[in-house]
């Protein structure tokens, strides 16, 4: 069509004279059977109420200030699905009165709209309460958070007319796989929040989702590495365990080391269904010239306070090395990293450790049996077990 | 543990004459309520204020109850592992001491003693500490508070010393069975996991958990009281840690199954 060609509207068809139909939202319930989470506590739903509505903002203030996040209104009863072409489900009940309906026939049908997002169901448009077991019609097929009023109306083609029924508050996430055992109780909002509002996960190609979700741990949150002891700070070991992310997310420390970054990676990309794998290389070795988490250009992690030491001479006897490293690996094996460089789901794990061990034989001279590591020194390890 | 490993774990040993120190074999052992620790140190907190706190499971057999205080920028943690025998202690001060990255412990013993065993960083900056005393390893340590440790540290174990008991085992709750349900189990099946407790345990009074222990992983799914639904993702040998703690003492004794996942049909 030209600008300027003539349009042809159609008129709306007016509905029968003498005819009436009115309508009110009692309930909405997001059925998507994935868990989710507020202030650690399991949503129930439903996730709308009438007369509840006030009660279900939350401004979360204090935490959301904490993270760096925009303090506008959010949902207390936040809801899940995955992208499309995962089998969903991509449930909405939605319990509503018909309160007037004179010179109406046939069936109703419910439309809810937010920024693209559309549900819709139907239901006998006789007055009386009912229940709409309506679903999302047209899920995304990429990461999407939807947070904001979702207006819904009731029309009925037979008659025809329609019904506002005004807006409800909600706050909905779609994502890319069920967040698994780390999150049994429940994906942790603020973690949605975080990783929507701050870090930027987008699309749905779950190594780039991974990549940002790296890059954000590596130079976006602030933590430096544990220059002293190469202690965890956040409860993980070498292996894994239970990542104290809650804490993580506080900065409860100022500090943290291999195990942290890795742990802090692979539960992020676990909330929106990004999987991942640990792993766990000892020996690890010198470094070469890297970005270290916080501390910037380095070849010596243990420097302690002394700042002149982070960059020594390569052979300087002052130079310190890694006794072992943990990272994490996409499911196509892609080595990510969030406490040196970053390392963003590029390398394989040979190219990974080639980039970062600076194997120069003469540097484990006076190291015993310590040397470089090798990528058949690599174990997969179980990495976080649950978040706390 | 890889040879490098136990070399690093080796050395700090010899260094702190960790396998000397006696008190293995004791029976008795803590059993505390510490919801009532941050009330009994705050003589010792100098005005900081509780900022967050939380008690969990770490793994099986140990309980972790933490606290951070905080005022303007100054703050002191206190990590407290709860372990359901002495063994479990010694391993946590052993893994705190040596699952760093760093290829020697850079932990020395203590200059002053706490506990039974009380180490520090060798620049002795006195911004950390770390004890066992029978079932319990302490972990303390300071960000800029201008507080001594040392009179944290005292107070935690005069805690420590007065709710000692004479026979730990008796506190500890246990899983008496796990049963598995089917017996035979292969990649991809989901499979039910029972824990059956004695008679005179009520498990709704306690923490109960089952968690992966071993790559590639057991997924729990879901969970109704002490029966769990668990997924075999891949075939091979796997374990299951079973967690069953009390939330008050975070007393819990260490257990595991061993699963052997078939190849699918």
């Amino acid at each position: 069509m030209q600008v300027g060609e003539p349009v042809a509207v159609l008129p709306a068809v007016a509905p029968p004279p003498d005819s009436e139909f009115a309508a009110e939202l009692l309930s909405i319930t997001f059925k998507s059977g994935i868990k989710v989470s507020h202030l650690r506590k399991p949503i129930e739903g439903p996730h709308w109420e009438k007369g509840e509505e006030s009660a279900l903002v939350d401004l979360w203030s204090r935490l959301g200030k904490l993270l760096n996040l925009p303090l506008v209104p959010y949902s207390k009863r936040p809801a899940v699905y995955l992208v499309t072409g995962l089998g969903g489900p991509y449930e909405v009940q939605v319990r509503l009165k018909i309160t007037k309906s004179k010179n109406v026939s046939g069936e109703a049908r419910l439309i809810g709209s937010l920024r693209g997002i559309s549900i819709e169901g139907t239901c006998l448009s006789s007055v009386g309460e009912h229940t709409v077991s309506a679903c999302i019609a047209n899920p995304p097929d990429e990461l999407h958070a939807c947070r904001g009023r979702l207006t819904w109306r009731l029309e009925v083609d037979a008659t025809p007319i329609s019904a506002s029924l005004g807006s409800t508050f909600v706050e909905v996430y779609f994502i890319l796989g069920r967040p698994g055992f780390r999150y049994r109780n429940g994906v942790w909002v603020e973690v949605l929040r975080l990783l929507f509002g701050r870090v930027g996960v987008a699309g749905n190609d779950p190594n780039a989702v991974i990549a940002a979700i790296t890059t954000y741990c590596h130079s976006g949150h602030g933590l430096r590495y544990e220059t002293h002891k190469g202690k965890a700070r956040y409860g993980v070991v070498h292996k894994g365990g239970v990542f104290k992310l809650a804490d993580y997310l506080l900065k409860m420390r100022k500090d943290c080391n291999c195990y942290d970054q890795a742990a802090a990676v692979q539960s992020l990309a676990s909330a929106v269904g990004v999987a991942s794998v640990w792993q766990f290389l000892d020996p690890f070795g010198f470094i070469r010239p890297t970005n270290l988490v916080g501390v910037g250009l380095c070849n010596n992690p243990f420097f302690g306070e002394n700042e002149s030491l982070k960059l020594v001479a390569p052979d300087s006897h002052r130079r310190t090395a890694f006794g072992n490293h943990a990272f994490a690996v996409t499911l196509d094996w892609k080595a990510v990293d969030a406490c040196a460089k970053p390392h963003l789901a590029i390398e394989t794990i040979p190219e990974y450790l080639a980039d970062s061990i600076d194997d120069t034989p003469s540097l484990y001279r006076f190291y015993g049996k310590f040397r470089p590591g090798q990528p058949t020194d690599v174990r997969p390890k179980l990495g976080v077990v649950a978040v706390e | 543990m890889s040879t490098f490993q136990k070399e690093k774990v080796g050395k700090f040993k010899q260094a702190v004459g960790f396998d000397d120190v006696p008190g293995l074999d004791a029976r008795d052992g803590v059993c505390a309520d510490w919801r009532r620790l941050p009330e009994f140190l705050s003589p010792e907190l100098g005005g900081l204020r509780l900022f967050h706190h939380q008690a969990y499971p770490l793994k099986t057999g140990v309980g972790l109850s933490d606290w951070t205080w905080r005022r303007r920028g100054k703050q002191i943690s206190v990590e407290v592992f709860v372990c359901g025998d002495i063994a479990g202690a010694r391993e946590r001060l052993l893994e705190i001491a040596t699952d760093t990255t760093t290829v020697e412990s850079p932990l020395v013993p203590a200059l002053e003693t706490v506990g039974e065993l009380a180490i520090e960083h060798k620049d002795r900056a006195g911004d950390d500490l770390d004890w066992i005393y029978r079932n319990i390893c302490v972990s303390v340590s300071d960000q800029q508070s201008g507080l001594k440790l040392i009179p944290v540290a005292r107070r935690i174990q005069s805690f420590l010393a007065a709710h000692t008991v004479s026979n730990l085992a008796a506190y500890v709750p246990k899983v008496a069975r796990i049963d598995l349900s089917p017996g035979l189990i292969r990649s991809g099946d989901t499979f039910e996991v029972r824990l059956r407790f004695a008679e005179e345990v009520d498990p709704d009074k306690l923490t109960i958990d089952v968690r992966p222990g071993s790559w590639p992983p057991l997924e729990p799914l879901d969970q109704n009281g002490s029966v769990f639904t668990v997924k075999a993702l891949k075939p091979g040998r796997a374990e299951l840690e079973i967690i069953a703690l009390d939330p008050i003492s975070l007393l819990s004794a260490k257990a595991a199954v061993v699963i052997d996942v078939l190849p699918a049909p």
